[in-house]
């Protein structure tokens, strides 16, 4: 390898000496010669591109330009209440895994610029500082919501088998649909809600298409604390924590300050009995957080005791707790002989004996059954001024996971030629060993209604881009049931 | 170097012409920067055509309509706001409702084609000015936007530098007048009335870079 192959070389004999045979040799340069605009920066050429520069500035210049021209369109009709430049705020809600949100949202000249909680809803109920407004909270995804409607990955069209189509296409084949004899093979797979027009629109549309079925399919669900409510009460009630009345209260494997339906408001009601000097529980008094939980979460790092133990730990610990305070058989799990649980149960237990009536125990939604009817058994014992119950709006609709495989398992029986998923993203989180997006294949026509074409819509016949919430009407009801305009 | 030799007849060229335009050139091109450029020179004046020949010495001259019939949201946000063309309709449904030169208008109220008009007080996008803040506060309509009352094409009355903005900042009682009498035209304050008003109203206005670039 001569030392051409890398471009250098060291001297002129040595150019000379490596130059690949054929080519002219190097000759020392006729200084006119090499003046002739072959290097692309010499001064020359500098100088040339710069003067075309100055003179292309010079026109550009000369014409004693002003700013550039502007339009001002003001609205054909301008909506009443409306003030140009100025913003205004709405209350609305947005809904996520089937329970409302109630929010304030500024709106600038009709567009939404930013998410707030409503602190006038009265489950929101004011700021932190009671009687105030200030720091009415909303949740990092009602935070985030509002990018999506702006989000310009979004579904903006119709699509059929791939391909584009048009929202009349779409109506002419629910014109065909309806003209049907029968609706026994038509399904609908919807993600959990808690709007009543869309419970109401349920039954319209059960009644008008006698056979058709509807399930529900919700990944964020609450049904291992329904089934748990059921073992301890025998019917499906909803535990709502007043964390403001609670002196102690007990995590289990519970981030009740991001991952709880009411999670806003229980971080404000937790913050109200937290700070010594404003506490609701008395002057000069604060609450105590107890985390036993299996993974570090927000609700871990607000408390002043976490115990981490694994997922399926948690309800053993919970039995020792029980059977320390009732004075019941003690479980018969290793775990619950390590030092470091026996430290904190022991002295949670004391703790708890202490502030009857004023402790609350907020279980995960991870958790099964056992852990939240343990939970209840607890509260209704120890925790009776600070947890109440409502009642469940649908306490006879079957769980979200048994929903599902009852879908999948009409479609392997073949008794499913129409499928309507509303909302939701089965495909991606419905349980892998249904394998749902390859049974798609085999129902004949299928739509799926969402703001993206994702996962599902690629198995799906049809895909119906569907409008943000900021976009349309609707209703819904918070955690503890009050209802919520959207 | 040859290349570099002249003719001998190049020599009073080079005498009469190339010395002294390389002496005067200098001089002549800050000169034309300082006044071509000059914002009195570019801007004040510009008077653009509008999709609409809407004469503003009729209607808030001669017919003596207050400013705030049509741009009413000016006491209350940053826009003084052009107005929609319901307003307009307002009249025009019975006045000239045939008129050809309205048939822009009438689009936009009934066929929802909004009109485009023309910016013709235009400030630089990294200035911010509220209408609100300084109508609210005595400043009158016509010390920014001249006798608008006057103008049959509305055309830019000031130079809108940051100089003439700082000026009035800087100083303001000579262009304050009573809040109440902001859209009258041609106004003479009385003496004192200025210095009444923003002690009255406690106007002190700022002239930190942040008030107008945020």
């Amino acid at each position: 390898m001569s030392s051409l192959d890398h471009g250098y070389w060291k001297s002129i004999a040595e150019l000379d000496r490596d130059l690949p045979s054929g080519e002219a040799e190097f000759t020392p340069a006729d200084p006119e010669a090499s003046d002739d605009g072959v290097d692309p920066l010499s001064r020359r050429n500098f100088a040339k591109l710069m003067g075309a520069s100055l003179a292309l500035a010079g026109v550009a210049g000369a014409g004693c330009k002003r700013y550039q021209r502007e339009e001002i369109v003001p609205l054909g009709r301008r909506p009443e209440d409306q003030i140009p430049g100025v913003t205004q705020e709405y209350a609305t809600s947005f809904e996520l895994g089937g329970h409302a949100h109630p929010l304030v949202v500024t709106s600038y000249e009709g567009r939404p610029i930013k998410v707030d909680g409503n602190p006038e809803h009265p489950f929101i109920g004011g700021g932190v500082v009671a009687g105030t407004r200030r720091h009415a909270g909303s949740s990092a995804f009602a935070q985030g919501s509002i990018l999506h409607l702006y989000d310009p990955d979004r579904s903006t069209g119709v699509n059929h088998s791939g391909k584009a189509a048009s929202f009349s296409d779409f109506k002419t084949w629910i014109g065909e649909l309806r003209k049907q004899a029968s609706f026994n093979k038509v399904r609908v797979l919807a993600e959990a809600t808690s709007s009543p027009t869309v419970q109401a629109l349920r039954r319209r549309l059960e009644g008008a298409m006698p056979g058709l079925i509807w399930h529900e399919w919700e990944p964020l669900s609450w049904d291992n604390e329904r089934a748990g409510m059921v073992q301890a009460f025998g019917k499906v009630v909803r535990p709502i924590a007043e964390l403001d009345k609670a002196e102690t209260v007990v995590a289990l494997d519970c981030d009740f300050f991001v991952d709880h339906p009411a999670a806003v408001r229980y971080g404000r009601d937790f913050a109200r009995a937290r700070h010594p000097a404003t506490s609701t529980l008395g002057r000069g008094r604060m609450n105590r957080l107890y985390a036993i939980e299996s993974a570090y979460s927000a609700t871990g790092v607000m408390a002043d005791h976490r115990l981490p133990v694994r997922t399926e730990h948690v309800l053993p610990v919970a039995q020792m707790l029980e059977s320390l305070l009732t004075g019941g058989p003690a479980p018969r799990a290793e775990v619950v002989n390590e030092a470091k649980v026996k430290r904190l149960v022991e002295a949670l237990a004391r703790e708890i004996r202490a502030n009857t009536g004023r402790v609350v125990f907020l279980v995960g939604r991870r958790q099964p059954a056992a852990v939240h009817a343990l939970a209840a058994r607890l509260n209704q014992t120890y925790g009776s001024s600070a947890v109440r119950h409502v009642e469940d709006p649908e306490p006879t609709r079957p769980t979200h996971a048994e929903a599902i495989a009852t879908l999948a398992r009409e479609i392997k029986q073949q008794q499913v030629e129409t499928l309507f998923i509303l909302g939701g993203n089965p495909v991606y989180d419905a349980p892998a060993d249904l394998d749902l997006g390859a049974l798609l294949g085999q129902v004949a026509t299928s739509v799926h209604l969402a703001e993206y074409a994702d996962e599902t819509s690629a198995r799906t016949t049809w895909h119906v881009p569907r409008a943000h919430y900021l976009e349309c009407w609707g209703d819904g009801r918070t955690w503890d049931g009050t209802l919520t305009m959207q | 170097m040859a290349r570099f030799l002249f003719p001998e007849w190049t020599q009073p060229l080079k005498k009469y012409v190339i010395t002294p335009a390389l002496l005067v050139g200098p001089v002549y091109i800050v000169l034309m920067a300082a006044l071509v450029k000059d914002p009195q020179t570019l801007r004040v004046g510009y008077m653009p055509e509008q999709p609409v020949p809407y004469s503003h010495a009729l209607h808030a001259g001669e017919m003596g309509l207050d400013c705030r019939y049509c741009h009413n949201v000016v006491e209350q946000s940053a826009k003084a706001a052009v107005p929609p063309a319901a307003t307009c309709m307002n009249c025009h449904q019975t006045v000239l409702p045939r008129s050809e030169k309205l048939l822009p208008v009438r689009q936009a109220f009934f066929e929802n084609e909004p009109l485009r008009w023309v910016r013709v007080t235009d400030l630089p996008d990294y200035v911010f000015f509220n209408h609100s803040a300084h109508v609210t506060r005595g400043v009158g309509c016509e010390t920014c936007h001249g006798r608008v009352d006057r103008m049959v094409r509305v055309w830019q009355a000031q130079p809108l530098t940051m100089q003439w903005c700082l000026d009035c900042h800087r100083n303001p009682e000579p262009n304050l007048r009573e809040p109440a009498n902001v859209t009258v035209m041609g106004y003479q304050p009385a003496a004192g009335e200025g210095a009444a008003v923003k002690a009255r109203l406690k106007i002190n206005p700022p002239t930190d870079c942040s008030t107008c670039h945020r």
